[in-house]
């Protein structure tokens, strides 16, 4: 058993590496359908690019067999930290997979740095408190436009990718959440961090994480609600793993959605009548474990026709986003997508939503590059589409 | 919720599985919590389990305790009829299948142990689901 | 700890120009020489030492196979197939480097089942997982017979190393089930065994239906681990899916009240498949960490699954196994017979994944390897398998996970013992663990099957010399460069030369 720095941050999960896998490659395919699960797997195809052989890997660096060369970047670099693997894989350490993937990346940063243009996740933050290079917002716009308060008990947390690039899901969770009075404000938020926790980049993370949960102090709230899933999966899993107390419940907007309509507040005026499919993000569903919490509010909008793909619930593949791959390797993620959207088509469905705004983006590209002609929607912008009465 | 204590032998793991799966459920906690009894139950041909039912916690030693508050014998086939609806339990009770010893006056005694102990497991064998894997995993 | 021992390869040739040469057959895409790539195949789960390979291909056709193997041919250089790497024998690890032909990945089609004669044509890459999937959607009323094994295991390896499934009371070796196979042989010839051998061009996909009765050539690839040809198509026989089913689990209280059990059921007939472990398994399958067996409970379980036509078809064999049980008891053994899916409700249906797939490989908790020595046993030493092998359990620290069953209408038996053990701190341990064991049953009758190389190495001592000879003329002959995955049963390059 080899010496692990202190410093790293996940050595405990790196330490598993040596003892736990036995390679039996249950993790190869969802075990319940053997359906294709692995979407790094699936493209790559030498074991270096499977979760077994990933960890594989950790145990080459680690015992000094495998130098640290270029040559190791895309068999690390190259997953969207999915978590397929982590429920096919039967084995104790399942539940460990994609943080000893992270592990990993945060020691092939180290030696090797990220992989291609993953840097720019960074350094854009430095710069602008946010991965997309955007001029940092402090949604002090947004809160005059909104008229909301400095101080309330709930911080509606946008998250980078809602603020500059799903601007719609942005307004249609702001609109309502006013329509449903909640006592709301908005914070000058940096980045939730999940893109430099996923790609091993954690220089700003401790940094970033202290000054979001600063502002949410500052702001008096108790309270944090996001329609992003990953700043959801951040903002309850890593904040905790990296030992920064939250002290907020966080919530996602559709649990706020599902309360509101469990409780009879929240009532449809109007249908939205077309054939929708659900694609389940990642980060909310296999990490996070809700998966039916969405289809019940579907289920529950008039006119609406919810259809599932095969691969659905824990079992959904990927939309090839994650994981660094949207900026690492941008060309398959949307192929990743791409095989989404044509398992979407088999349902005769014309809408595919989520409740991610990166499952959004991603999809839209594929659908955009491919000439699918679906429309991407996330679950607040259809329910923005709708009519609703919300009783306060 | 109850706490049980996880075992390593035979029949005291059926017994975990089988109080795991209603932990959490109101009316297994009305009866389990606080009837601060120990059960010794023999499933014949294995060997003899004592329960210990403390508050909220169940735990479990392999052997016969000597000063148990209650004492159950039955056959694993037997056992098996009745929590698959096949045979009534007090049916068996009166055709000696089932036999108890230690009710004495206390009818709280058969009332808890039927509660806990029979219901529970035909809950579990009503799961249709045969294939691990079927059983749903906990998601919301 | 991974440099591969010495061979030819790479003497007569460069590996730049190697490289250049593979990929013009696979394209760039499909082979590989980075170490990172590499890696991954050096080892398995065994206690088997691992060895680099030089490069990893990924093929798509047989025509790609057909040059690589006239290539590696002139120029020595080793060929290993490997299809998920999850045989218990070290049989992937390339002993003397050279290429890794990775099946699993391209050549994995299901090309054609043949209903009315039950029977499945599939290419190298088929796993059990894929080819149970496939029966369930599109033939309900066939089966095939699967093993305790992940559902990415290869079908056609585990037929052609003589793996044992749940029919193995009823059809033995999986190797008994092979109508068929098309191979490559050293010299690029495609040769197809079996009655698909009509047609000088492809055979008919009907026409895979018997291995027999033309000279077996058949024998010649099945558990020559590799060491023949590249197996590129493979027929495997299906069995019809009867609708009543009822498995049944019986319990043994004394050490070896197994052992009479197993051949009395064996000999009449009525079961699919018996499995039998000891308790201890039992328990490391529904996750104890470290099971012990406690003096009050079963020494061993068994399932036995039992299906039949209709329930009355069903009720007689039940009657009949009821009546064997009542016999030995009479006898003095202690066995009882509870029905397996109402119990396994009640235990932990994680005690059920032997019996359906996908099925989860042996608990290992902390534990990151696996071996065992696997063997084909005779049936009239059970008892003393499993008392000598308990004590040597019990002296090496390691508990007694023992794994048996009856074949074939009881003409043979399995004995397995099986060792999980940490693959970085315990290796010497489970060696010498492994060896007393294997010396013991060796000397009880027992042959191991899928082999590694240092168990060879010790049947190699025992075999009558005239076995050694035929085995190694056979081997020369169809491999003259020693390039089909050399160093399994200790055939270094050198060795083909005398």
């Amino acid at each position: 058993m080899v010496e692990i720095d202190e410093k790293v941050m996940n050595k405990e999960v790196l330490e598993m590496a040596f003892d736990r896998c036995i390679k039996c490659s249950t993790c190869k395919y969802s075990y319940k359908n053997f359906e294709k699960s692995c979407p790094s797997g699936e493209k790559f195809l030498f074991e270096s690019y499977w979760p077994s052989g990933r960890i594989r890997i950790i145990r080459g660096v680690l015992n000094g067999e495998l130098d640290w060369t270029d040559e190791l970047i895309d068999p690390i670099f190259a997953c969207t930290t999915c978590g397929a693997c982590m429920d096919s894989c039967q084995a104790p350490h399942a539940d460990y997979i994609v943080e000893m993937i992270e592990a990993l990346r945060e020691l092939a940063v180290q030696h090797i740095g990220p992989a291609k243009n993953q840097q720019f996740l960074v350094s854009r933050c430095e710069e602008s408190c946010n991965p997309y290079g955007e001029p940092n917002s402090d949604n002090e716009d947004l809160k005059k436009k909104y008229n909301l308060p400095d101080k309330a008990e709930w911080v509606y947390f946008i998250g980078c990718t809602s603020n500059y690039r799903q601007q719609s899901l942005r307004d249609a969770t702001l609109r309502f959440l006013k329509k449903a009075k909640i006592d709301f404000t908005l914070v000058d938020e940096h980045c939730c961090t999940s893109p430099m926790i996923r790609t091993g980049q954690l220089s700003i993370v401790k940094d970033y994480m202290n000054y979001n949960i600063a502002q949410i102090k500052n702001a008096g709230a108790k309270k944090v609600i996001t329609s992003c899933a990953g700043c959801y999966k951040t903002l309850i899993n890593d904040f905790e793993r990296f030992g920064e107390e939250m002290g907020f419940e966080i919530y996602h907007s559709l649990e706020l959605v599902k309360q509101l309509l469990d409780k009879k507040k929240l009532k449809f005026k109007s249908g939205y009548n077309k054939i929708v499919t659900y694609h389940d993000p990642c980060h909310l569903g296999r990490h996070m474990g809700i998966y039916e919490l969405p289809r019940e509010i579907y289920k529950q909008i008039p006119d609406l026709k919810l259809v599932e793909m095969k691969r659905n619930r824990n079992f959904s593949w990927c939309c090839g986003a994650g994981g660094g791959v949207k900026i690492g390797y941008p060309d398959w993620a949307i192929e990743i997508s791409k095989e989404r959207l044509e398992e979407a088509k088999e349902t005769g469905a014309t809408v595919i939503t989520s409740t991610c705004p990166f499952c959004k983006t991603n999809l839209t590209d594929a659908n955009n590059a491919y000439n699918f002609d679906f429309e991407v929607l996330d679950l607040m912008e259809i329910l923005d589409k709708v009519e609703i009465e919300i009783e306060v | 919720m109850m706490e049980i204590q996880q075992p390593d032998d035979l029949i005291s793991i059926s017994l975990y599985n089988v109080f795991s799966q209603r932990k959490d459920d109101r009316k297994f906690i009305k009866y389990a919590k606080d009837w601060n009894k120990k059960i010794v139950l023999h499933i014949i041909p294995f060997y003899p389990v004592s329960v210990f039912f403390e508050g909220n916690r169940i735990s479990f030693k392999r052997g016969e305790i000597e000063n148990a508050d209650m004492k159950v014998t039955i056959h694993i086939n037997n056992m098996l009829d009745i929590a698959y609806g096949r045979v009534n339990p007090f049916y068996a009770m009166e055709e000696g299948k089932l036999e108890i010893e230690g009710l004495g006056e206390d009818s709280d005694k058969l009332t808890k142990f039927y509660n806990i102990f029979v219901v529970s497991m035909e809950q579990v064998a009503q799961e249709p689901n045969l294939n691990y894997y079927e059983i749903k995993k906990q998601t919301r | 700890m991974t440099i591969s021992k010495k061979s030819n390869a790479f003497e007569k040739i460069g590996k730049a120009e190697v490289l250049s040469r593979l990929i013009d057959i696979f394209g760039s895409t499909n082979v590989s020489n980075k170490q990172v790539d590499l890696y991954p195949y050096s080892y398995d789960m065994t206690e088997n030492e691992p060895h680099m390979p030089d490069f990893v291909v990924i093929p798509e056709n047989k025509e790609q196979l057909v040059e690589l193997v006239i290539f590696c041919n002139q120029y020595a250089i080793p060929i290993v197939p490997y299809t998920s790497g999850n045989n218990v024998g070290g049989l992937t690890i390339p002993d003397y480097g050279g290429i890794i032909v990775d099946f699993g990945k391209k050549m994995n089609k299901i090309i054609h089942v043949n209903d009315n004669m039950m029977y499945a044509l599939i290419e190298p890459g088929v796993t059990f997982g894929q080819l149970q999937k496939y029966l369930e959607e599109n033939y309900p009323h066939l089966r095939y017979s699967y093993p305790n094994a992940p559902p990415y295991a290869g079908v056609m390896g585990n037929a052609l190393l003589s793996g044992m499934t749940n029919l193995g009371a009823k059809i033995g070796s999986m190797a008994d089930s092979v109508n068929g196979l098309e191979v490559i042989i050293a010299d690029g010839d495609i040769v197809r065994i079996g009655s698909c051998f009509y047609g000088k061009e492809e055979a008919d996909l009907n026409s895979w239906w018997s291995r027999y009765p033309m000279p077996d050539l058949l024998g010649l690839f099945v558990n020559w681990q590799g060491m023949t040809g590249l197996v590129t198509k493979c027929a495997v026989q299906l069995w019809p899916k009867e609708p009543v089913e009822k498995p049944q689990l019986a319990i043994f209280f004394g050490l070896t009240d197994l052992a009479p059990f197993l051949r009395e059921v064996g000999k009449i007939d009525i079961i699919n498949d018996i499995a039998a472990f000891s308790v201890e398994v039992a328990k490391m399958e529904v996750g104890i960490p470290e099971p012990v067996k406690y003096p009050e409970e079963p020494y061993y379980t068994a399932v036995i699954p039992i299906s039949a036509k209709n329930e009355e078809h069903l009720n007689v064999k039940l009657n009949l196994l009821n009546e064997i049980v009542e016999k030995l008891n009479h006898q003095g053994t202690n066995i009882h017979l509870i029905d397996y899916n109402e119990f396994s409700k009640l235990y932990d249906l994680k005690a059920r994944n032997i019996y359906d797939l996908p099925s989860q490989i042996l608990s290992l908790h902390e534990y990151s390897g696996l071996t065992w020595f696997g063997a084909y046993a005779p049936t009239d030493k059970f008892e003393e398998l499993i008392e000598k092998t308990d004590k040597i359990y019990k002296k090496h620290g390691f508990p007694p996970f023992n794994y048996l069953k009856i074949m074939k209408g009881g003409h043979y038996g399995i004995f397995r013992p099986i060792f999980r053990f940490k693959r970085f701190t315990e290796r010497e341990r489970v060696l010498k663990l492994a060896e007393e064991i294997a010396d013991t049953c060796i000397a009880l009758g027992c042959i191991p099957y899928k082999t590694p190389s240092w168990l060879t190495a010790k049947l190699r001592e025992k075999i009558n010399p005239g076995w050694i000879r035929l085995f190694e003329k056979v081997k020369r002959c169809l491999d003259p460069n020693n390039i089909f995955n050399p160093g399994r049963w200790n055939t270094s390059p050198s060795s083909n030369k005398n």
